[in-house]
């Protein structure tokens, strides 16, 4: 295995008390479809942000295309494309005013910006409204819109922080093409995702973090394998074992319980 | 206008009768129902007193012009009534209970009907039942005094209750139209904050000096009064009084012609109401999609930089640009110093008039400066994750900021200039150089305080948000010690009588705050570094 495009090592962030991301260490290899899972507050978002540069680790490392990154690795960020949580949207821009801008701050050629921030408007179905700004979008423009200026520069590794949250589905499959369309030209991609059938139909591997800790990593057949095992299950079983199940199963939260019902209500 | 009478029509308008008085029973029945219906019998009792009582005084005043012939004053009183008419709805809004019309369309209802329904409705507002009671009031003085007028009179005053009926609709049609939209609301809010402050301007138009008005003043104002009468005879009061000064004359076709201009500003005021309901009626979309869905081609350049600085300057000007009330905030201590600045002073106080105005006029920059990053929201992220160091994207909007103001400082030489006159050399010599000392100094403090202090800014409302209270006390400071050391040196030097080193004093300390401010640029990366979590927390969360 060559020089993985994301490792960690004790990746630790800590708000006072509260250990959000404890000892994390796992690596995403180049050209990965790579699914981090976990319920809420688990330390998903905690995780991307140190990632990306927006949050100062409290211990531990990070390497990107095999070079430690810290928040000042210029370089590096060159190659990185962020959706983060919140989008990072300038609302008082038109979306191509927003585009050009990244592009521009990228450090792209002016004339490389203009063809790409057309282009992309035109992929995403975005270009029919020239004159709106951003403030004026609907949650899943805007999310197309982010994810268009996380890719403006042509990144060798991509993050996104819940890229599916409140998108309907023909966004969501423009989406998807987009970022199948990365991965089969040798871009890394790393989610957090809710979606669970999402993660299952796009990734190739899969973590799970659970109160800040990594309780699962491995591809979607060794996990399914795992949690086939730890239930006594084979064969047939173990493949029909969907995301969901591996998910409860790994998380330990209402996997085979009965869900109790409000009887008030 | 049959299917305005047709029996669906009819039927229609008894249906909608029956259900506000059902509406009207059951909430009754309602928690506090009982004493809304109380609040609703007072409010009506209460204005109706009113109205009586105003009626009264203005049918006693009309009633005395016109039987001692003075009749010519009569559009004084359409002119006050007109005034209730249309500003009362402003003063009582709270009172008003608004009725969406619109729920009306999904019933197969004509236009006309919709009309219909629309102005009736506007008839039992609480303006028009004064203004009816006013003008009723004014008819009975009027034909108490002159019964020989009571024809003419009664028709004029119905048109002119109609014209008033019409334009209060259209006004409010057309300011519903624009409230409804996030653009056209921000413009609206804007033009009215601007002519609040326009207002002010009547200071300096009307008394440019501490003295009384001079002759020529006084004849200027009289010709525009006269010039004002001459105009108002061809507006709605006007006609209005018009027509029964005509008919009192023994004019019937003047008097016709009056009421005829009535008419005519009716249709006029009628049909722009007619505009925005058939809008309606159509069931337009108030949605905030722009009308032009064909795709154009933008590349239109604010400035010609390159790289990353270019980006944020352009995003700067932009922004500032789609902010009205960033341009007010800017815009408003120029209009304040032009309106307080009085020329024509004595004592030598207009001496310092230059110094003063340009400390002023950084009042107006005082939140792009002090809380530059205030505006970002959630995109704040960006400069994070982006390959830019953050002193590059400080160092593009100390640019901007010392674009403006280098535009706000011309705009204060400019109103100096005019109300105080040409500054001496040596004032503008020392401002010059106390300016080198205070603008980095200003800018090295605004970009720690916008790292350090930052708050959310909402660029479309004037409200502070939570934690202005503290950067704006700790800016307004600075900027006063910056002041205070203007004002320090230059006295303290001249009460030792060596005022020829001011200037180099204040070089001095220019060069000190010129590396304050480089020091400080430098330093933004790590700064800003060390306190990225914060700054997203305060800036992205609240969006």
């Amino acid at each position: 295995m060559g020089t993985p495009a994301i490792l960690t090592r004790g990746l630790t962030r800590r708000f006072g008390d509260f250990t959000a991301v404890d000892d994390l260490t796992f690596s995403v290899a180049p050209g990965q479809f790579f699914g981090f899972l976990g319920p809420n507050g688990a330390g998903k978002s905690t995780t991307i942000k140190m990632l990306t540069g927006l949050l100062e680790p409290t211990a531990g490392e990070i390497e990107i295309l095999g070079h430690k990154f810290t928040a000042s690795s210029f370089d590096l960020k060159r190659q990185v494309g962020v959706v983060p949580e919140g989008m990072a949207l300038l609302n008082r821009l038109t979306g191509s005013e927003y585009l050009r801008f990244v592009g521009r701050m990228y450090g792209l050629a002016r004339e490389t910006t203009n063809r790409r921030t057309d282009e992309l408007l035109g992929f995403m179905s975005l270009a029919n409204e020239p004159k709106k700004l951003i403030a004026d979008y609907s949650h899943g423009m805007q999310k197309k819109l982010a994810l268009a200026a996380a890719v403006i520069h042509g990144p060798k590794v991509l993050f996104l922080d819940e890229p599916f949250e409140g998108v309907d589905a023909i966004a969501a499959g423009t989406l998807k093409t987009m970022l199948q369309g990365m991965i089969h030209r040798g871009a890394t991609i790393f989610l957090t995702s809710h979606v669970l059938e999402i993660v299952e139909r796009l990734c190739s591997h899969v973590a799970i973090i659970h109160k800040g800790r990594l309780v699962a990593n491995g591809s979607l057949e060794d996990l399914r394998a795992g949690v086939a095992t730890s239930l006594g299950e084979s064969g047939a079983a173990e493949e029909k074992l969907t995301l969901e199940e591996i998910f409860f199963n790994v998380v330990g939260a209402g996997a085979g319980e009965p869900v109790q019902e409000l009887s008030w209500l | 206008m049959a299917v305005m009478t047709s029996a669906l029509a009819r039927e229609q308008y008894a249906a909608l009768a029956r259900m506000r008085l059902q509406m009207l029973s059951n909430s009754l029945r309602l928690s506090g129902g009982k004493f809304n219906l109380a609040a609703r019998i007072f409010r009506i009792v209460f204005f109706s007193t009113v109205g009586l009582m105003i009626a009264v005084g203005l049918g006693a005043g009309v009633f005395a012009i016109a039987r001692d012939n003075q009749l010519r004053i009569l559009p004084v009183f359409l002119w006050a009534v007109m005034m209730l008419w249309q500003l009362a709805p402003i003063a009582l809004a709270s009172f008003q209970e608004p009725v969406d019309l619109s729920l009306l369309l999904r019933f197969p209802v004509s236009f006309g009907s919709y009309v219909l329904e629309y102005l009736v409705f506007g008839l039992f507002d609480t303006s028009s039942i004064l203004g009816g009671f006013c003008l009723a009031g004014i008819w009975t003085g009027l034909v108490l005094a002159r019964p020989d007028l009571a024809g003419w009179a009664a028709m004029g005053m119905l048109l002119f209750a109609a014209f008033n009926v019409l334009l209060l609709r259209m006004i409010f049609a057309w300011i519903d139209r624009w409230l409804a939209q996030r653009k056209t609301r921000e413009v609206l809010g804007i033009i009215f904050l601007f002519l609040l402050l326009g207002a002010q301007l009547m200071n300096p138009a009307l008394y440019g000096t501490r003295e009384r008005p001079s002759r020529k003043t006084i004849a200027t104002m009289k010709q525009a009064a006269r010039t004002a009468e001459s105009v108002q005879r061809a507006l709605p009061p006007g006609l209005a009084a018009g027509a029964v000064q005509a008919a009192h004359q023994g004019s019937a076709a003047a008097a016709a012609a009056c009421l005829a201009g009535l008419v005519l500003y009716g249709v006029g005021a009628g049909s722009l109401l007619g505009i925005r309901l058939r809008a309606e009626y159509r069931g337009e979309s108030l949605g905030e999609a722009p009308r032009v869905t064909a795709k154009v081609q933008e590349r239109r350049r604010v400035l010609e930089l390159g790289g990353p600085i270019g980006a944020i300057v352009e995003k700067e000007f932009r922004y500032l640009g789609r902010s009205g009330v960033m341009l007010y905030s800017l815009l408003a201590p120029l209009i304040m110093l032009f309106v307080l600045g009085r020329g024509g002073q004595t004592g030598g106080a207009e001496r310092f008039a230059l110094p003063l105005g340009a400390a002023y006029g950084f009042l107006g920059l005082t939140r792009l400066v002090y809380n530059s990053l205030g505006g970002e929201g959630a995109g704040i992220q960006l400069y994070f994750v982006s390959p830019t160091p953050f002193r590059t994207v400080m160092l593009a909007k100390n640019l901007v900021q010392f674009m403006l103001f280098l535009f706000e400082f011309a705009l204060v030489v400019a109103i100096v200039v005019w109300r105080f006159g040409l500054p001496d050399r040596q004032m503008l010599e020392l401002t010059a150089c106390w300016l080198l000392f205070a603008l980095p100094l200003q800018l090295a403090a605004g970009n720690l305080l916008s790292i350090k202090m930052a708050y959310r800014m909402t660029l479309t409302r004037l409200s502070r948000e939570q934690g202005a209270a503290g950067n704006g006390l700790l800016s307004l400071l600075i900027q006063l010690a910056i002041v205070g050391t203007g004002a320090v040196v230059y006295f303290c030097l001249r009460y030792l009588e060596r005022p020829g080193l001011t200037v180099w004093v204040f070089l001095a300390l220019a060069l000190g705050a010129m590396a304050t401010w480089l020091r400080g640029l430098a330093n933004s990366d790590r700064i800003a570094m060390r306190r990225r979590d914060v700054l997203i927390e305060s800036l992205a969360k609240a969006e």
